[in-house]
C-alpha cells in the first residue's frame, strides 16, 4: 500500500521526530534549516498529539530556526544558515547545538555540512543532520539523529566497560510516554547492576552522551525504531546490540531482563532474583485488584491500535498478563512485508496461545470496516455474539470508533489528545500496573 | 481598491499586495505615519525562530467547514496543525451544539521519490479515494513547499476533478516559502472559498456575515434587536451556508488581519457591504462601530438607543474596575488588528501599555480604506503607544523586552507566546477568543479576566523561579532590535 495518502498522519515528519529528539538532549539546542512554518508546525503538533508535551528549555516558538525564503531557494541557503548559527551561538546558550534541514534545504541541495565544519573549526560544539520531512517519519528523524550523534559527537573508546548500556528504540514525544517508559527499564536495569544511559530523559547528561562508545552492550527496545543507528554504532563504535519488543508487565519483562542478562553474561541467579523480588511486589497489587477483576467481570474484548512498538506489546500485555481478549490488532505504520513479519510472529507465540488478527492500516476510519470484517455485526439473527464488553487502547483518533462499537476507550498511542503526560510510563513491572490502573480506571469513571 | 481577481488561482501575498512588514520598530503613531505615507519598509532579521507560515492559516479556516475535506498536498509533517484543528473542531462543535465529528483530514504524504517523479497522480487518486470514502460536500487541496517547487499542477487538477466528481474541488495556493507573512493563508483560504464555493446571490437576506475564528456567539442578540440574523462564517460553516454568503445584507469583521479579503471580495463582486469601522474593542471604539453598523443596516436610531442604555449599563462598573487597576501595567503580543483591540480594552481598563510585539503589520486592508486602520484608531482614541514593534513572533526580542520592562501583566494572543511571560514571572493570560473583548460588555469581560489572573500568581512565580532562560547573559543585555535590519533602528530602549 505504499504511495498512498495518509488520513490524519499518526507521526511527526523526519524534521518532527528530529527537532524533538534533539530537543531532547540534555543541554542541546536544535537549529532549523528549514522554511518559516516548519518548526510552528511541529509545535502545534507536539502540544496537541504529545500528552501537552511543553516547549522546554529551548523547544517550541524558540528553536533558532533559519526560516529561508523564496530568495534563498533559489539562490541557495547556506549563506542564511552562518548568518544564522553564528548569531544563535551568541544569543542561545547550548552545550550542543544541532542543525537539523527540511524539505526546501534537502531539495535545493545546501550542503551544511560543509558550514558545519567551519563552525567546529571555531570550537563551536555543533553537529547536523539532513532530516527533510519528506525522508520518512518522526521515527526516521529519531534515527537520523542518533546517526549523527554516532557518527560526530559521541567519542571513540577501546576499552568497553562491562556494565554500561545504552538503551534506545524509543522516540520522544513520538512516544507520548517516552520519559516514564526509559526511566521505569533505567531503575529496573541498573538493579542488575547496570549503568543505563537513555540519552533522552530528565536523568541523562550531555556528558554520558559524549562517553557512551564504550558501553557494553546497546539495548533497543524496539524491532523496528533506532536500528539503522544501532548498526552504526556497532560499525563506528565496535558496540554490539539487542533489539526486544517494548516490555509492558510482568510476563514481556521478565523475558526482556533474561535476554539481557543473557547478553551481558551477567550470572543467571542474581538476575532471577531481581525477577522474583520485582514479582512479589507486582503480583501484591495484583492480589489486591483481582477481587474486583473477578467480581465485577473486568474481562474485555479489545481493539489495539498504535506503532510498531505498542501494538504488539500492549496486545501481548492485554492477554498474557491481563487475562483480556485482544481480537484486533492493528499497527499504524507504513511497513514493508519484513517488519510486518517480525510483528505477525511475536504475536503468533503468545503465552495464552489467544490469536489475535494483525492488520496494518495508516487510517483511523478505516479500522471500523476491518473491524466488521473479522468480528460481522448482528443483522438481526436470535443468537449473536456480540463483540462486547470491548474496549479499545488507542489514541485519541479511536475515540469514534470506541464510540460507535460501544466500548471504553484509553489513549496510549500517538496521537495523545485526551491526556496529560508527565512522569508516567508503561514498560517494565511498574508500567504493567499503571497500565492496569489507567485501563481499570476508565472502566469505573463514571461511577 | 486593491482588485480581488478570481480568475487567477493564486492569492497575492499580503507584502505584495497590501504592503505589508513583518519588522518594525517605533512608536505606534510613527507605523501609521508611515503606513499612510508608503514609507514602510520591511525588515529582515539576521537571526530569527520558528514560526507559522500560510499552510497553517489556510488550514485554520478551510479545516473547521463541517462538511467539507482538506486534502493537504505535503510531506506529512505540514499536516501537525490537523491535531490542533481538529481539537478546535471538537471544542466548538460542543459549545455549538453540532454534531460531533472528527475532522476528515488527509495527507497526500509527498516522499522523496515524488520530489523527483512529480505527484499529480498521487494527488488525484487521493481526491478520488477520499471522495469515496467521505462524501463530502466539498474538498479542499492545499499546497505546500514541496508541492510547489515539484511544480505540481494542482490547479488543473482540483478543476478536472471537480468536473468528475461533481463537487467543488478548490486549490488552495498556501506554500510556506512564498510569504514572509502567514496571514496571507486566510486570503489563500478565502480565495478558495469565493471563487469555488460562493454563488451568486438569488435573492437578499436579512443575514450579516460575521467573519470570526472560534469566538462566541455574541451577535446574535444585538443583529436580533435590529431586524437582522448573525451568520458566523467560516470555521464550523457548512458548505450550503457559504454558498449563499453573497446574499448578506453586510459583513462585520472581527478582525480584519483574518478577513480582509473576504469582507473585499464579497463587496467587490456581490456588493455585500462591509462595515468597515474598526472592530468594537473599547467604550469609544464600540460607539464608533455601532454607529457605523447602524448606518449601513439603516438602524441609527435603534443603535443610538443601545448605545445610551450600554453606557448607563457598563460605564459605572468599568469607573470600579479602573479603581481596581489603576496603576498596573501590561503589555501586549498578538496578531495585528486584534493586537490594536487589545490596546484599546487596556487603556479603557485604565492600565499602563508599556508595549506592544505584534506580528505583522498591513498598511491598509484589501478595502484600501483608511477609516479601517484600527491601529490609526487606536492611536487616536486612546493616545500613541511609545514602544511599538513588529516582532513576527520571535520570542528572542520579546523575552529581551519583558526582562528589561517588567510589567505587572501581559496578555498574548496566540499559544505558545504566554510562556515567555510566565518563565520571567509575569502573570500571562492567553485569550483566543475575539468576541471575548467585543462591544461593551467586553471591557468588563476583559476587566475579571485580568483581575482573575492577577488573584494567583503563585504558579507563575515558581516557575520563574525554576526555570531556566535559553539566552546568554549578554544577550539579555543587548538592545532588543540587534538583529533586525532595514530602514528603522531602536531608539527607544
Amino acid at each position: 500500500m505504499k504511495n498512498r495518502f495518509i488520513e490524519r498522519p499518526r507521526s511527526f515528519c523526519a524534521l518532527g521526530g528530529a527537532m524533538l529528539t534533539a530537543g531532547a538532549i540534555p543541554g542541546a539546542v536544535p537549529i532549523l534549516h528549514t522554511a518559516m512554518g516548519c518548526g510552528g508546525s511541529i509545535y502545534w503538533n507536539q502540544v496537541g498529539s504529545t500528552g501537552y508535551l511543553g516547549a522546554g528549555y529551548c523547544g517550541g516558538m524558540a528553536v533558532p530556526s533559519s526560516n529561508v525564503k523564496e530568495r534563498d531557494i533559489i539562490f541557495g541557503g547556506t549563506d542564511r544558515l552562518t548568518e544564522q548559527i553564528s548569531n544563535t551561538v551568541k544569543l542561545v546558550e547550548g552545550d550542543l547545538y544541532i542543525v537539523l534541514t527540511g524539505c526546501m534545504t534537502d531539495i535545493i541541495g545546501d550542503d551544511i555540512q560543509a558550514v558545519i565544519r567551519d563552525f567546529q573549526a571555531q570550537d563551536v560544539p555543533i553537529i547536523g543532520a539532513e532530516t527533510g520531512g519528506f525522508k520518512g517519519d518522526a521515527y526516521k528523524g529519531y534515527d537520523l539523529v542518533l546517526q549523527t550523534l554516532i557518527k560526530n559527537l559521541i567519542e571513540k573508546k577501546e576499552q568497553k566497560v562491562d556494565h554500561k548500556v545504552n538503551l534506545w528504540g524509543i522516540v520522544p514525544a513520538q512516544d507520548a510516554f517516552w520519559r516514564g517508559n526509559l526511566n521505569n527499564l533505567r531503575v529496573l536495569l541498573s538493579k542488575l547492576g547496570l549503568e543505563v544511559n537513555s540519552f533522552f530523559t530528565e536523568n541523562d547528561t550531555l556528558d554520558g552522551v559524549k562517553n557512551s562508545g564504550d558501553a557494553a552492550l546497546n539495548i533497543v527496545v524496539s524491532e523496528f525504531y533506532g536500528i539503522e543507528a544501532a548498526d552504526l554504532f556497532l560499525e563506528v563504535h565496535g558496540v554490539p546490540y539487542i533489539t526486544s519488543a517494548l516490555p509492558i508487565g510482568a510476563t514481556a519483562t521478565e523475558e526482556f531482563l533474561l535476554e539481557i542478562s543473557e547478553a551481558l553474561e551477567i550470572d543467571q541467579d542474581a538476575t532471577n532474583k531481581v525477577i522474583e523480588r520485582e514479582k512479589i511486589i507486582y503480583y501484591k497489587y495484583i492480589d489486591r485488584i483481582a477481587d474486583t477483576y473477578n467480581d465485577q467481570d473486568f474481562q474485555r474484548y479489545a481493539v489495539v491500535v498504535g506503532d510498531g512498538n505498542y501494538a504488539a506489546a500492549l496486545t501481548r500485555f492485554l492477554a498474557d498478563d491481563l487475562g483480556w481478549l485482544p481480537e484486533l490488532t492493528i499497527v499504524t505504520d507504513d511497513f514493508e512485508d519484513e517488519k510486518k513479519n517480525k510483528i505477525d510472529k511475536y504475536l503468533e507465540r503468545l503465552n495464552s496461545g489467544y490469536k489475535t488478527k494483525v492488520i496494518y492500516e495508516t487510517d483511523a476510519s478505516e479500522i471500523q470496516y476491518h473491524l466488521s470484517r473479522h468480528w460481522p455485526v448482528s443483522n438481526g439473527q436470535r443468537f449473536y455474539d456480540a463483540f462486547s464488553p470491548a474496549f479499545v487502547v488507542g489514541s485519541h483518533l479511536e475515540r469514534q470508533l470506541a464510540k460507535n462499537i460501544g466500548a471504553a476507550h484509553l489513549t496510549v498511542t500517538y496521537p495523545v489528545g485526551n491526556r496529560v503526560v508527565l512522569t508516567r510510563g508503561y514498560t517494565g513491572y511498574l508500567g504493567g500496573l499503571n497500565m492496569i490502573e489507567d485501563i481499570l480506571s476508565v472502566l469505573v469513571f463514571e461511577r | 481598491m486593491s482588485k480581488i481577481n478570481l480568475s487567477e488561482p493564486e492569492v497575492q501575498a499580503r507584502e505584495k499586495r497590501l504592503g505589508s512588514i513583518t519588522g518594525f520598530i517605533g512608536t505606534a503613531s510613527q507605523l501609521v505615519h508611515c503606513s499612510r505615507n508608503k514609507e514602510l519598509e520591511d525588515a529582515p532579521r539576521s537571526f530569527s525562530q520558528c514560526m507559522g507560515c500560510s499552510s497553517s492559516t489556510a488550514l485554520c479556516q478551510l479545516s473547521l467547514i463541517q462538511d467539507a475535506v482538506v486534502i493537504n498536498h505535503a510531506p506529512v509533517g505540514c499536516s501537525g496543525d490537523f491535531a490542533k484543528f481538529d481539537f478546535l473542531n471538537i471544542v466548538g462543535q460542543v459549545e455549538r451544539n453540532l454534531p460531533k465529528t472528527q475532522g476528515r483530514y488527509f495527507s497526500t504524504n509527498l516522499e522523496e521519490k515524488d520530489t523527483v517523479f512529480g505527484a499529480s497522480e498521487k494527488l488525484e487518486f487521493a481526491i478520488r479515494e477520499v471522495y469515496k470514502r467521505v462524501n463530502p460536500r466539498a474538498m479542499f487541496i492545499t499546497t505546500s513547499c514541496v508541492s510547489g517547487i515539484i511544480g505540481d499542477d494542482v490547479e488543473a487538477v482540483a478543476n478536472a476533478l471537480t468536473e468528475e466528481l461533481k463537487i467543488p474541488v478548490a486549490a488552495c495556493f498556501c506554500e510556506g516559502f512564498k510569504s514572509r507573512i502567514w496571514t496571507t493563508g486566510f486570503d489563500s483560504a478565502f480565495h478558495a472559498i469565493v471563487r469555488k464555493i460562493v454563488k451568486p446571490p438569488q435573492k437578499k437576506t436579512n443575514k450579516v456575515n460575521i467573519i470570526n475564528f472560534f469566538g462566541s456567539h455574541i451577535f446574535d442578540e444585538l443583529l436580533g434587536r435590529l431586524g437582522y440574523q448573525a451568520d458566523y462564517i467560516v470555521p464550523y460553516s457548512t458548505v450550503t451556508q457559504l454558498e449563499h454568503i453573497s446574499e448578506a445584507a453586510a459583513t462585520i469583521q472581527i478582525c480584519p488581519t483574518l478577513g480582509t479579503y473576504l469582507g473585499a471580495a464579497l463587496e467587490q463582486i456581490y456588493g455585500v457591504p462591509e462595515i468597515k469601522s474598526p472592530p468594537a474593542y473599547g467604550i469609544k471604539g464600540a460607539d464608533n462601530w455601532m454607529r457605523e453598523l447602524g448606518r449601513v443596516l439603516q438602524k441609527q436610531e435603534e443603535i443610538e438607543e443601545i448605545i445610551k442604555s450600554e453606557h448607563e449599563r457598563v460605564i459605572p462598573k468599568i469607573s470600579e474596575y479602573r479603581e481596581k487597576l489603576k496603576g498596573k501595567s501590561a503589555y501586549l503580543t498578538a496578531g495585528a488588528a486584534h493586537g490594536h483591540a487589545i490596546i484599546a480594552l487596556l487603556r479603557e481598563l485604565g492600565l499602563e501599555v508599556k508595549g506592544a510585539a505584534i506580528f505583522h503589520h498591513d498598511p491598509l486592508y484589501d478595502n484600501q480604506d483608511p477609516a479601517s486602520d484600527v491601529l490609526a484608531h487606536a492611536v487616536h482614541t486612546y493616545g500613541d503607544v511609545k514602544n511599538y514593534n513588529v516582532c513576527n513572533k520571535q520570542t528572542f526580542e520579546l523575552i529581551n523586552i519583558l526582562n528589561r520592562e517588567k510589567p505587572d501583566l501581559m496578555v498574548a494572543r496566540h499559544p505558545g507566546m504566554v510562556i515567555c511571560g510566565a518563565k520571567l514571572g509575569i502573570p500571562t493570560f492567553l485569550m483566543d477568543d475575539e468576541q471575548f473583548g467585543f462591544g461593551y460588555q467586553g471591557v468588563i469581560n476583559y476587566a475579571e479576566k485580568i483581575l482573575e489572573t492577577l488573584d494567583t500568581i503563585e504558579f507563575t512565580k515558581n516557575l520563574a523561579k525554576h526555570s531556566r532562560l535559553p539566552y546568554t547573559k549578554w544577550w539579555l543585555e543587548q538592545n532588543p532590535f540587534k538583529y533586525l535590519g532595514g530602514g528603522y533602528c531602536a531608539k527607544n530602549y
